[in-house]
């Protein structure tokens, strides 16, 4: 390596000779010499006004002058007019070539103009080893000639092409991470010329047509797409984002290689010149087929949930038709039974008349007290939204107007105070015929003078059970039986309801006759 | 429009309970002048006898119902109008009062409401 070392010294300390120049300038005249000088001076300020660098040299390779900056570049110290210290010039340099390779010495631009070349543009990188001062040049030289033929002395210049290399390094690197980019980004990136020529592409871009990048630069889509159809569509699409100038996201479906089709998202934007003309697009797109497919499950679920929405509509206007038509049953149910009810009040109103005991028609009345007490239960239940359960407390007092009106006693008073809650049609029929026994019974039996009153009250407890008190100010049962002086069916009727009701009842004499039946709560 | 006659009509489709209610009418005192099982039938006794009240059940064989029935009587004949129905439902209910009876009595009745809805509807005064 040492050997292409090159020593400046050794070329500055050859050329003692110059003396020979000044020895011609001796022997011309003063005019001359004045003259000269004054061409030296205007040589020297365009020489060291230059931007080059500018070295001149005699045959010998002895250094005559370095312009500013060459002296700069070199790291010399100059003194006055272009002079400079032989004696601390930096000696030791190597050179290395574009390509790197170390220069030899016969190579140095000096050496070649000694050798008579002229030359441009030979680039080198120097080191200076004694001072560590480093450029990078590019060296133009060429060798004067005297008139005779002779050569006396040679120049090079040499411009600083550091900053140059350094920009082109960087823009390089810039390039190479742009590049790097492209191709790591795990989509695909394209640019475009008018034409629809690729300009760029990553290698993605080309992978998913089954390409190489080599394939698809400076080619349209129509030249490397094997389904012509598919490049139709993107030429189309990108011709209309060229000529509107308006960026799109447009969904894509091309087929891979493998020839599943993919669908991507493309996002195209037209690319401008500085005067703002359109001059090709750019585009990104990602694979947004695995997307779509949950999109298409969802909307088929939806689709299924909408169907299976639409059964339970259907089953539930269904329903409620049914509903409806039980309604419709249940009313016409309640109106026969009440029909019917007032088919067997027939029965007894036309038997009476043919009965002459008057015994006999109280029978027969009562017995059409009771049918009463039944079809208003079904009337209150008729009457019901909901057709299966009613309120207790209007029930009561509409039985005990009825009990009070058939009674014909007129100075009887009934009175109710109830409760009021729901009550179903199990309870409520042996609860109205309860009422409708003992009630009867007082009406029949406590008042001889046909005067007193008769108080209902049912009140429910917190366990669900209920109590109901039957009680009037009359003259008291006799100890024949339960509050029926003859006992018979009255009595019977009591306390099988009694039992169905599976309640408890007690008959206390109470300021005339008072009866407290308990009840369990209604199932 | 002669005077009407202190006289009952019974409108009901069912023999039974037609004999029933005029022998309760008898028992007040009171003259039937006639039985009726449709809204027709109804109709045309009524213009020929012109009772004061009319006892009318809501269903009735044939098309009509006890309503068109007491419409056409109310508008021809003037009569008062008593329903005795086994239908009590809401749009029923409704549908009666379109036709502003002056008693509407729940199937089963009894003699005491009957004589009620009957006297209040022709005064207690004897025939």
């Amino acid at each position: 390596m040492m050997k292409t070392m090159s020593n400046w010294r050794e070329w500055s300390t050859r050329g003692a000779g110059k003396s020979s120049v000044r020895d011609q300038r001796d022997r011309r005249d003063a005019d001359q010499v004045a003259a000269l000088k004054a061409e030296e001076a205007k040589f020297r300020s365009v020489a060291e006004s230059l931007s080059e660098g500018l070295m001149i040299f005699d045959q010998h390779g002895t250094v005559l002058f370095h312009n500013a900056a060459s002296a700069r570049l070199h790291g010399i110290e100059r003194e006055a007019d272009g002079l400079f210290r032989r004696d601390r010039l930096p000696a030791q340099w190597r050179g290395w070539d574009k390509d790197g390779v170390l220069l030899p010495f016969d190579a140095w631009p000096i050496a070649r103009v000694l050798k008579g070349e002229r030359f441009e543009n030979q680039y080198l990188h120097a080191e200076c080893i004694d001072t560590s001062v480093t450029f990078d040049a590019l060296y133009n030289g060429s060798p004067i000639y005297s008139p005779s033929g002779e050569m006396v002395m040679g120049f090079i210049t040499l411009r600083d092409v550091g900053e140059d290399l350094r920009a082109q390094r960087e823009l390089a690197g810039v390039h190479d991470l742009l590049r790097g980019v492209i191709d790591a980004i795990p989509g695909v990136i394209f640019a475009k010329d008018l034409e629809g020529r690729m300009l760029l592409a990553n290698d993605k871009a080309a992978e998913i047509v089954g390409k190489t990048r080599s394939d698809v630069i400076d080619r349209t889509v129509a030249e490397f797409m094997d389904d012509a159809e598919q490049a139709e569509i993107f030429m189309e699409n990108d011709r209309r984002i060229m000529s509107t100038g308006i960026a799109e996201q447009l969904e894509e479906t091309l087929t891979l290689p493998d020839g599943t089709a993919a669908t991507w998202l493309s996002i195209k934007a037209p690319v401008r010149n500085a005067d703002g003309a359109v001059t090709g697009l750019v585009g990104i797109a990602v694979d947004i087929s695995a997307q779509k497919s949950t999109e298409a499950d969802l909307i088929r679920l939806n689709t299924q949930l909408e169907s299976q929405t639409d059964a339970l509509s259907a089953a539930n206007e269904q329903l409620s038709e049914s509903l409806l038509q039980r309604d419709l049953l249940l009313r016409e149910v309640y109106h026969r039974v009440k029909n019917n009810m007032q088919m067997v009040d027939s029965f007894l109103v036309l038997q009476t008349r043919l009965l002459d005991s008057p015994e006999v028609r109280s029978v027969l009345t009562s017995l059409r007290g009771r049918v009463q007490a039944l079809g208003l239960v079904h009337e209150q239940l008729m009457r019901a939204a909901n057709l299966k359960t009613f309120d207790v407390a209007p029930f009561l007092q509409e039985l005990a107007n009825n009990i009070r009106d058939s009674g014909g006693s007129n100075g009887v008073t009934i009175s109710v105070d109830a409760e009021p809650f729901d009550v179903e049609l199990e309870f409520a029929i042996p609860l109205g015929l309860l009422v409708t026994e003992l009630a009867t019974n007082s009406l029949k039996h406590a008042f001889p003078g046909g005067i007193g009153r008769i108080d209902i009250g049912l009140s429910r407890v917190a366990d669900g059970s209920s109590i109901l008190i039957v009680a009037d100010d009359g003259v008291g049962y006799e100890h024949t039986g339960p509050n029926g002086a003859r006992g018979g069916l009255g009595s019977k009727i009591i306390v099988a309801l009694v039992r169905q009701l599976k309640a408890s009842m007690e008959i206390q004499a109470d300021n005339g006759t008072r009866v407290v039946i308990q009840m369990a709560p209604p199932k | 429009m002669s005077k009407l006659q202190r006289q009952v009509l019974v409108v009901d489709d069912e023999f039974l309970i037609v004999m029933g209610l005029i022998d309760q009418i008898e028992e007040l005192g009171l003259t039937v002048c006639g039985s009726a099982s449709t809204a027709d039938e109804s109709v045309e006794i009524a213009r020929l006898h012109r009772p004061a009240v009319v006892l009318m059940d809501m269903r009735l064989d044939g098309t009509k119902d006890g309503v068109d029935a007491a419409r056409a009587i109310t508008s021809e004949v003037g009569s008062k109008i008593i329903f005795v129905t086994g239908s009590q439902d809401p749009n029923t209910v409704a549908r009666i009062r379109s036709v502003d009876p002056c008693a509407i009595l729940a199937k089963p009745v009894s003699s005491q409401m009957l004589s009620d809805a009957i006297f209040s509807a022709i005064g207690r005064d004897a025939a």
